[in-house]
């Protein structure tokens, strides 16, 4: 493919909102070593003193779980979710997109409405009954934990639109002449959508699948 | 009309992933779609699904229900610990020292590999890392000691796929969780399978050499294995070696939780990173960095998976496949390869992830239902069905190796040196397959190989 | 609404494989469904199979699935302490004299007002019963009040509180995690239910000491619980099917617990070397201690457990001099080691 690749364009109100999750996502990632460190404390506790706590067990599963819901939109926005490309690496890049704009309306977008809405009610049930955990010498406000799901669907849902912004603004992109990339007025909200050909220097996308 | 459904339901799921679309929205999305279906065909159709608006809302206590479970812990932490080893050089080092020992051993370069993959694998247990890492370092290095195209690339693609097996392999914690059986069970289970496995790739690889000379030619600057390189072997191997074996040791000998073992190991990789004074802030970043990004793009097919299984459930699927499959004419060992079969089938374009995921726990109660008579000593719970995950587990690990579609092989094609064909690799890998097929048969044929290791441990 | 027939989605907090625990629900519906003639159906839907256990409660509350079959104790988390006297009463009454508090004194009232003051909108119906529980899986012998200190124990309910005070770190693991959690030593020890449910989930191949008598579960209840709008739903043919059911549920699975544990008791000591032990005196009164001191504490934190603990406590003193004059002492029991 002499094509220009993907990850080669960028577009500012992508960026932006994609930036915007990034930023979460590189402070949540970190979620992981504070588990290592939970887990040692844990470890220390139970063996060392023969005093493991019930509360330290629930706090490993909480950050644990921070830590892959907050992921899911990150992902998103470098494009490292599983996909199986047999048949889509051989597709026009057109139709790659038009899949991908398929996809992102009916099948990623109505999940994330659907579980966004649910759940701010579920939390919102949690808060008001003032639950905790059914363990005694357990965590207090569940609700702590189970605003994670709306949070990080908020989050999925920036991703998802950013995506779909992104495939929207290439496929017409594509299917103009380049040499004149944007007819008639610029506007101010025109320039957010402009799509810029870089090199390689893409925020994120050095975090490719095959890499790890 | 349910059935109906059901198939329906599956075929969307299979056309829509060619399309490309990232595998985790499609489950979730098919479910929602689907959860609308199954609402429409109980107003207009006799079905009696009773899904609606309403019931997608347990998806939400089921996502919950991921986020709470304390098995699946170890995941992230695994992860860590591989990347931790990989990004630190560490991996490379051990590479590099061993060709050292096996230099004078005609095949020793292979087998080099083959003792790093397994290693490595036991670590991060995801085939696409596995490969991809061992191909970067080891192909290059082959190819200049003009080791056959074939050997080189089945060697890195079979001990790559090795890694799902090996234990600590995220794919049995995650089968474990599926199907309700001791994750320590199944860990021990695959130590056998694994070791087999191994050995017969290393005895083929010596023949092959013995035999086909030119296909493994030695170095051209072998050095004679002196007390200092043996040390460097040592130095380099032992720690990580010790590291893993410590990590499963401690689960196998009930003294630590597999959480607190992965946790420990995560930090043990650290540890050894820093004594080789190659940890600093870039390599932590990285490291986490990407534990972040692999652990979210594996728990997304979870959350999309628990969407699926829900409706599918609602829908009856659980009934059409037991039905389906106990009413198939074989016998229960013939369902049993039967599965098998379509095991093998689905992991052409199913990662282990999804099969383990949403196929498992459907087949699960079937195998129950079939009474075995697997000996599980007095002590392993549910033998048969400890057996049959390694079934499948060895059974996964062929089908990513099979041509034409198989995981490894794209992977390895994606970081090939120029001048290889994705014809070579489907070459190459072939003899690793029929040695594959061989450890299916023993496993299959001598349960023991499975249910032995973890009877005695617990058999006190 | 006569014609309309009513299919109740019952997930349920154990697995039907639980002989004597987990098999109720299934009993009820199996019988209702043919008793019904169909005008009322449930399905048993096993734990995780529809929802994580923990989520039964709040889904049938908020409507998303129409009914559950859980036990009040298991969502303290929910509902506050109170509701382990729902499930369970350290020191509390054994069955008999808790159904007649049910049924004829106010504790069924007073069980719906639990939900009702929450705001949650479920018509709860006692469904199950279980006679003593074993309390407790113990890889030592427990001699001294001492011997608990710094103890990781699964456990249930009320009498978790009480451990606490014991020194024990308590947690409470769903069935399925109790043997990977003690195989793999995250706890130590473990209670679960009565020794032929015990037995399914392989304690006795891991801890050898097995200790008598049940005093944190003397009886143990189960409810059906059932979305508010779906009961109203319902027409009185239906709903008197679901609530006759539910009274045989619990006449059966009381005849069925007390059927089945013998046999295990005998296997647990002949074939697994199992001890079977009586808490010495002395523990069982600190347990009695520690006990009183957790219904004053939970009394002084939440007026409804007093007012529901000073109702039961009530019944249980007129029920006193019945109980004094009327039983043989039980033939042969065990009272000190
Ligand atoms: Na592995
Ligand atoms: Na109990």
């Amino acid at each position: 493919m002499n094509q220009p690749n993907d990850l080669e364009y960028r577009i500012p109100i992508v960026d932006a909102l994609n930036g915007f999750v990034q930023r979460v996502g590189q402070v949540m990632a970190w979620s992981n070593v504070l588990l290592i460190g939970i887990i040692l404390v844990q470890v220390v506790l139970r063996y060392g003193f023969n005093n493991g706590q019930v509360y330290l067990e629930e706090l490993i599963w909480h950050i644990y779980a921070v830590g892959f819901m907050f992921g899911l939109s990150f992902a998103i926005t470098n494009d490292s979710h599983i996909r199986v490309d047999i048949v889509h690496m051989n597709l026009s890049r057109t139709a790659q997109h038009r899949w991908e704009i398929f996809g992102l309306l009916f099948l990623l977008l109505p999940f994330i409405v659907v579980i966004f809405l649910h759940s701010l009610e579920w939390v919102n049930y949690s808060y008001q009954i003032g639950e905790s955990s059914q363990n005694p010498t357990g965590l207090p406000y569940r609700w702590v934990i189970k605003s994670v799901i709306p949070i990080s669907f908020a989050l999925l849902f920036i991703a998802a639109i950013a995506r779909l912004i992104r495939e929207v603004t290439l496929l017409l992109h594509l299917a103009r002449e380049p040499e004149e990339p944007y007819p008639g007025r610029v506007s101010m909200l025109r320039h957010l959508f402009r799509v810029q050909e870089q090199g390689n220097e893409v925020t994120g996308d050095n975090q490719q699948r095959g890499e790890e | 009309m349910n059935e109906i459904l059901v198939i329906a339901m599956f075929v969307s799921f299979i056309a829509l992933l060619f399309t490309g679309f990232p595998v985790a929205w499609a489950l979730a999305g098919i479910g929602i779609l689907f959860a609308g279906v199954g609402y429409l065909a109980d107003n207009h159709l006799d079905t009696m699904t009773g899904l609606d608006y309403s019931t997608l809302g347990l998806a939400v206590g089921r996502i919950f229900g991921i986020m709470d479970n304390w098995v699946l812990v170890a995941l992230p932490m695994f992860i860590f610990m591989g990347l931790m080893l990989d990004k630190s050089g560490v991996a490379e080092r051990m590479m590099h020292a061993m060709q050292g020992l096996f230099g004078r051993v005609r095949g020793g370069l292979a087998i080099s590999v083959t003792i790093i993959g397994i290693i490595l694998a036991a670590s991060t247990g995801i085939i696409g890392a596995s490969v991809v890492l061992l191909g970067v370092m080891s192909l290059p290095v082959m190819m200049r000691q003009k080791y056959s195209k074939t050997l080189a690339l089945g060697t890195v693609a079979g001990a790559g796929c090795l890694g799902i097996l090996i234990p600590p392999s995220i794919m049995l914690v995650i089968m474990g969780d599926q199907l309700g059986l001791s994750v320590g069970d199944l860990f021990m289970g695959a130590v056998f399978p694994g070791i087999i496995l191994g050995l017969f790739y290393i005895f083929y690889i010596l023949g092959i050499s013995f035999f086909k000379p030119a296909s493994a030619p030695l170095a051209d600057d072998v050095q004679a294995v002196s007390l200092r390189v043996v040390w460097g072997v040592f130095k380099t191997i032992l720690p990580p070696a010790a590291l893993i074996l410590a990590v499963l040791g401690s689960i196998f000998a009930g003294i630590a939780t597999v959480t607190e073992a992965s946790g420990i190991g995560a930090l043990g990789a650290m540890v050894i990173a820093l004594g080789y004074r190659q940890l600093n802030w870039a390599v932590m970043k990285e490291v986490t960095i990407n534990t972040f990004n692999t652990s979210a793009y594996i728990f997304a097919i979870f959350v999309g998976a628990t969407v699926f299984a829900l409706v599918l459930r609602e829908l009856g699927g659980d009934e059409l496949i037991e039905s389906t499959l106990t009413g198939l004419p074989f016998g229960p060992y013939g369902i049993i390869a039967f599965i098998l079969g379509v095991v093998f089938l689905l992991g052409f374009f199913l990662d282990w992830i999804e099969i383990s995921l949403i196929i498992l726990p459907l087949l699960a109660p079937v195998v129950k239902a079939l009474g075995l008579d697997i000996d599980g000593h007095g002590v392993v719970d549910n033998p048969e069905l400890v057996w049959f995950a390694l079934l499948v587990a060895v059974t996964l690990q062929t089908s990513f190796l099979t041509p034409p579609v198989g995981f490894a092989l794209f992977y390895l094609k994606g970081v090939c040196p120029p001048g290889i064909s994705l014809l070579d690799i489907y070459k190459g890998v072939i003899p690793f397959i029929l040695l594959q097929l061989l450890g299916l048969l023993v496993v299959a044929f001598f349960p023991d190989v499975v249910t032995w290791l973890p009877s005695v441990a617990y058999g006190k | 609404s006569a014609e309309k027939n009513t299919l109740l989605k019952v997930p349920v907090y154990f697995g039907t494989h639980l002989t004597g625990l987990g098999s109720t629900p299934k009993w009820l519906a199996e019988h209702l469904n043919v008793a019904s003639g169909g005008s009322v159906k449930i399905k048993v839907y096993e734990p995780g199979k529809l929802i994580p256990p923990k989520e039964i409660l709040e889904s049938v509350a908020s409507g998303k699935v129409n009914a559950g079959y859980t036990t009040p104790g298991y969502n303290t988390g929910v509902l506050g302490t109170k509701a382990g006297i729902f499930s369970a009463v350290p020191f509390g009454p054994d069955a008999p004299e808790f159904l007649a508090w049910i049924y004829y004194g106010e504790g069924r009232k007073l069980w719906q007002e639990m939900y009702d003051k929450k705001g949650l909108n479920v018509h709860a119906i006692p469904c199950g019963i279980i006679a003593p529980e074993t309390s407790g899986w113990f890889s030592k012998p427990i001699d001294k009040p001492e011997d608990l200190q710094g103890v990781r124990m699964r456990f249930f309910g009320l009498g978790a509180l009480v451990m606490e005070k014991m020194g024990v770190s308590t947690s409470l693991l769903p069935s399925s995690e109790i043997f990977p959690a003690l195989e793999k030593g995250a706890i130590d020890a473990t209670e679960f239910s009565m020794p032929a449910i015990d037995k399914l989930l392989g304690f006795h191949k891991i801890l050898k000491f097995n200790y008598y008598p049940g005093w944190h579960q003397p009886a143990t209840l189960f409810e059906l619980v059932i979305n508010g709008d779906t009961w109203k739903g319902m027409d009185e043919s239906q709903q008197g099917l679901v609530e006759m059911s539910c009274k045989a549920a619990m006449l059966d699975g009381l005849a069925l617990g007390e059927a089945i544990q013998f046999p295990q008791m005998k296997e647990n000591l002949e074939k697994n070397g199992v001890e079977n032990r009586y808490w010495s005196p002395e523990i069982l009164d600190a347990f009695r201690g520690k006990w009183s001191e957790v219904v004053a504490e939970e009394s002084a934190k939440d007026p409804e457990f007093k007012a529901i603990w000073d109702n039961l406590e009530s019944f249980r003193n007129d029920y006193a001099v019945w109980n004094k004059w009327a039983f043989l002492p039980r033939p042969g029991t065990v009272r000190e080691q």
